[in-house]
């Protein structure tokens, strides 16, 4: 099988969805001729036009709200913006607008548009371009919330939100662009919801998103020479949230460590936790830990960056502390 | 635009609809204030002809979006009172099955995009629909109303400049009733007119008489016209008053506006002024408006009736319609 | 009205406690006569009940302090009281302080010097310590899957948690065949029941003149005895009448006959006591205690039987009150059932003197020229002889000998 990059997978859903269904657009900030900030969209202005790869003003409630009105009349738009960060200048078309449409309309109106955007810690990204922000989404009702790990999931995640008739939340991360991974060729959806087993094993659950996945899958790498032997779950989408694979691993191995990038509080850890707490209590044979940033805006300076972010060594102790 | 122009059909429907939100509004505050609806009530009495005449101007394959204070455009665009009133008593057979109520009207079969209760929040999508119309290769047009207040925003502004730069068929129609809430526009803008803020996205914006249903059908025609031909926006500020409160209980006069200002716009109704015109260009007989009074008064009765006797949503119904299931 | 939350008098001779939790929070509400705080002292662990309703206006003593009786630990008011008043009288002397015995007077003054801080009980020490073992919800679920215990549980996890390995352990012990390894902990502090233990009973083997008389009594009729009436008694009782039981009313029979040895010290005195008060020691694991059946010469078999099992599930369940461990004036320790044939058991003062029971043991027994099997029981009676003579000692042993060997007359 072929390896591609994460950035070339998302774009690869892009353009085969526009193929397979004139519906589908794109709208944001610089996505045309210059391909958007971290060029997901690059070359497909030339395949489709400006009709359909559309830039926009810096305008981020007009661009979600742009997509939540063709959505409404039968348009599969999907809106690029830039940042997560930057998500919280179109807030209302999200989560009183778009969210609830459906909802408070009695069941009349669909909105299936994806918002796509990137997050997470950069290199010295700073406070405004380096958050983790997916808890917002999740905590509001009516949105679906997908964050992939690898290009293979990207790639077929990206494909099923564009034809989800929902509105989705698809959130990517600055620094697995140019995270390489096999890919098929051949045409392949991932439905929302399901969650994946990155590593199974049996010694500890990490339940990791995004970023984490792949620290996660390092640190276990390291301590499978301490013997020990942990599995990896990657939710994938955290609305909705695959409970089952998760309770399922928790009930093996009796010991759950969460990891995301996002601070702790009130993060999806806390959510998976809780409902590890209520469903899968009698499972637990040690307290449930997160490894998440710190709460504190994300810091210029790169050894503070680090500081806040967890990694590999945090995981690994955490672990440890778990199972040693 | 000469009565004779619009045909009788039309100035009945419209002078029938303006009836029709007028009863709505009255009785809907009336049995608000006697506890028979729950949550709050925004109430449009004195905007009907702003309403009707902007709607009057739309096809109903056109879509609008509206606000908190909406049941004026929802009626004006094709609403009838009974599953009006009943999505007020929070029925099953509410427009949105008891789910949304006052602010959230919607009926997407009628072109009603919906009413949203966050203040210049309509715009973007509206702007959106009209985009997807575009797209779509069809001739609708989406018709946006929203206030004074709305105007203020910053969604406002992002709608419009979007709006322009992709020459979308849309129209902003701005009610302006002078008062954002309780805060009147000489307080919260700097500007006079709120269509003078179309300069500064190129787009052609008009003032108009919004107590005059006739001024606003002809202004909006013109803007329809204009967008179906791929003209992109307008920005119509329709001068209009809000004889009630900001929301039914505030009493309207007294701390922030005074009777005599009240008075003064009232002598301006829009109903009784449209009646007058239509007797007077011999468009209708007294007896003629009258039967139409009759029968709205009429079909108000059936539409109490028919909410009251309708069922509440089972409580199941709390949890469809998160999501589309596939 | 506020009311003070004072350390109480638990037990005649308390003179300090610890507050070893919290049960309520500032600012909760409380009923009178709910739990709000659990203490310990140096015999019991003992719940303190609201003496007042309203709220828990102000905790004044933190967890793990230690304060004299009658110090004020918390304050109960109506929501909004002003409450300062009290917390004024708080930071005055507290009424123990101000009432604390001269040693001449004091009525403690005789126990003193062995254990400062202890109460003359008949306990030898304090009821096991209440606190929550820590185990996971996993390995909980499975201990009580396969029906293990968990206070026989070592906990190996992080915290000294039990977790789910330590249960495997056990069950796979248990299908083995073979007892889970013993639970022991690798250091025992001297804190809490175990210094009261090392005081108390070093205390007793320094002052006390020991001297200890052994005797063994042909219990043959005893055992028959049992097997007969054991049905009879298991339907009245409900109960199976140990070997313990008898020997527990046969001392009761013994010291009514010959109450000589029946005395404690006190401060004006030996006190000789009509009433029987039968302390018996209950292993705890790790500790042990010797509370008291109150007025045993009253009671019959099946009443003495009956409240030995009661009393003793109460020290195993840390629910023993000071009373339980009070008043005692003789104890029977019995190690029989570890084999044990015979022993030299450590006297509990204030009392005077301690039986020893071992094992009943078959033995060719020489009987009216022939040579016999009988059932054959090691009795040891420790005293001190600066409290009783010799001969009264051997009297008692004597009469409890007789008894045993002759129980038709006493054991209904």
């Amino acid at each position: 099988m072929r390896e591609i990059t994460y950035r070339e997978a998302v774009r690869e859903a892009l353009r085969e969805e526009m193929r397979r269904d004139p519906s589908v657009f794109l709208l944001g900030e610089d996505i045309a001729e210059f391909g958007g900030s971290y060029k997901v969209t690059q070359g497909l202005l030339d395949e489709f036009g400006p009709e359909r790869v559309r830039n926009t003003p810096i305008s981020e409630a007009a661009i979600v709200g742009a997509a939540l009105g063709a959505a409404l009349v039968g348009m599969r738009p999907v809106a690029e913006i830039m940042y997560v960060d930057f998500m919280a200048i179109a807030m209302d078309q999200i989560v009183n607008q778009m969210a609830k449409i459906r909802y408070m309309f009695g069941g009349k109106a669909k909105a299936p548009a994806v918002i796509r955007t990137q997050g997470g810690t950069g290199r010295s990204s700073a406070a405004q371009h380096a958050q983790s922000l997916e808890a917002w989404f999740v905590h509001v009702p009516g949105l679906k919330v997908v964050q992939p790990s690898t290009p293979y999931d990207a790639k077929g995640l990206m494909k099923a939100s564009i034809r989800d008739d929902n509105p989705v939340i698809f959130l990517e991360h600055k620094l697995l662009y140019a995270e390489k991974g096999l890919v098929p060729e051949e045409e392949y959806v991932i439905p929302l919801g399901k969650a994946d087993i990155k590593r199974p094993g049996k010694d500890v659950t990490v339940v990791a998103t995004s970023r984490m996945v792949l620290k996660a899958l390092n640190a276990a790498k390291d301590l499978e020479q301490e013997g020990i032997d942990v599995e990896i779950i990657d939710p994938r989408t955290l609305t909705p949230l695959d409970e089952d694979t998760i309770l399922e691993s928790v009930k093996k191995t009796g010991k759950l460590v969460v990891v995301h990038e996002a601070v702790r509080r009130c993060g999806i850890g806390a959510e998976i936790a809780a409902t590890v707490a209520e469903k899968a209590f009698d499972y637990l044979d040690a307290p449930v830990k997160r490894v998440t940033a710190l709460d504190t805006p994300m810091p210029f300076n790169p050894k503070l960056e680090a500081f806040v972010t967890p990694d590999e060594d945090k995981i690994k102790r955490a672990i440890r502390e778990l199972v040693g | 635009m000469a009565v004779s122009e619009i045909g009788k059909d039309k100035l009945l429907h419209m002078y029938r609809k303006m009836g029709e939100i007028r009863v709505f509004e009255e009785t809907a505050a009336d049995l608000f204030m006697k506890g028979r609806l729950p949550g709050f009530l925004h109430s449009s009495v004195g905007q009907e002809a702003s309403s009707v005449g902007a709607c009057a101007a739309l096809r109903p394959e056109d879509y609008m979006t509206s606000t908190h204070r909406g049941h004026g455009d929802i009626i004006a665009k094709g609403a009838t009172l009974d599953r009006m009133m009943a999505e007020l008593f929070a029925k099953e057979t509410g427009y949105c099955k008891g789910k949304g109520g006052s602010m959230h009207i919607a009926d997407l079969d009628l072109g009603i995009l919906g009413a949203t209760g966050i203040v210049g929040a309509g715009l973007p999508y509206a702007v959106g629909a009209a985009l997807g119309f575009k797209m779509k290769g069809t001739d609708q047009v989406v018709l946006s109303f929203f206030g004074d207040g709305g105007s203020n925003t910053g969604a406002f502004h992002e709608a419009l400049n979007l709006a322009a730069v992709w020459d979308l068929p849309v129209i902003f129609l701005c009610h302006n009733n002078q008062y954002a809430e309780t805060t009147p526009q000489r307080v919260h803008q700097k500007i006079k007119d709120v269509a003078v803020r179309a300069q500064a996205h190129g787009i052609p914006g008009v003032t108009v008489d919004g107590m005059d249903v006739l001024a606003v059908y002809e202004t909006t025609k013109a803007a329809v016209e204009r967008a179906k031909k791929g003209e992109g926006p307008t920005l119509i500020e329709s001068k209009t008053y809000r004889f009630m409160g900001h929301f039914v209980g505030d009493p309207g006069v007294g701390i922030y506006r005074t009777r005599e200002e009240v008075e003064e716009w009232r002598k301006r109704d829009p109903i009784p002024n449209f009646r007058k015109v239509l007797i007077e260009a011999g468009v209708a007989t007294e007896a003629e408006l009258n039967q139409i009074d009759q029968d709205v008064a009429k079909e108000m009765e059936e539409a109490i009736r028919f909410a009251e006797a309708s069922p509440e949503p089972e409580l199941e119904e709390a949890l469809q319609d998160i999501f589309v299931e596939s | 009205m506020a009311t003070r939350i004072d350390m109480p008098q638990l037990g005649q001779t308390m003179e300090e406690g610890t507050i070893l939790r919290w049960l309520k929070k500032e600012g909760d509400q409380v009923r009178k006569g709910e739990p709000v705080v659990l203490l310990q002292t140096e015999k019991v662990e003992y719940e303190l009940e609201a003496p007042a309703p309203g709220q828990l206006a102000k905790i004044l003593v933190s967890e793990g302090t230690t304060l004299r009786v009658g110090g004020a630990m918390g304050i109960i008011a109506q929501e909004g009281e002003d409450i300062s008043a009290l917390l004024a009288s708080w930071a005055a002397p507290t009424p123990a302080a101000a009432k604390a015995p001269a040693p001449a007077t004091a009525p403690t003054a005789v126990q003193a010097p062995a254990a400062p801080a202890a109460a003359p009980v008949q306990a030898a020490v304090a009821a096991p310590s209440r606190e929550k073992v820590k185990i996971t919800p996993r390995a909980k679920r499975l201990a009580e899957e396969h029906g293990i215990k968990i206070e026989t549980l070592v906990g190996t996890g992080p915290e000294g948690r039990i977790v789910e390995e330590d249960v495997q352990r056990a069950i796979e012990a248990m299908k083995a065949g073979v007892p889970a390894a013993e639970a022991v902990p690798d250091l025992i502090p001297l804190t809490g029941m175990r210094k009261a233990i090392f005081d108390r009973l070093g205390g007793s083997w320094r002052n006390a003149a020991r001297v200890t008389l052994f005797a063994e009594a042909d219990v043959t009729r005893l055992v028959e005895l049992r097997k007969e009436r054991g049905s009879r008694w298991e339907a009245e009782s409900g109960l199976k009448i140990s070997y313990n039981d008898l020997i527990l009313k046969g001392v009761v029979v013994a010291l009514t006959e010959k109450p000589r040895i029946n005395c404690t010290l006190t401060p004006e005195g030996i006190r000789v006591h009509k009433e029987v008060h039968l302390g018996f020691a209950v292993d705890l694991g790790e500790g042990l205690v010797a509370p008291a059946i109150r007025d045993a010469h009253k009671k019959s078999l099946l009443e003495i039987a009956r409240e030995a099992r009661a009393i003793a599930e109460k020290a195993r369940s840390g629910r023993l009150v000071p009373h339980d461990l009070e008043g005692g004036t003789f104890t029977v320790t019995n190690l029989g059932g570890f084999g044990v044939e015979l022993f030299t058991p450590i006297i509990n003062p204030p009392q005077a003197a301690i039986l020893g029971v071992g094992k009943i043991v078959e033995k060719p027994v020489v009987l009216n020229g022939g040579i016999h099997i009988r059932a054959m029981l090691g009795l040891s009676l420790v005293f001190d002889h600066r409290l009783i003579d010799g001969a009264p000692a051997a009297q008692f042993l004597a009469k409890l000998k007789e008894l045993l060997e002759q129980p038709e007359g006493w054991i209904g």
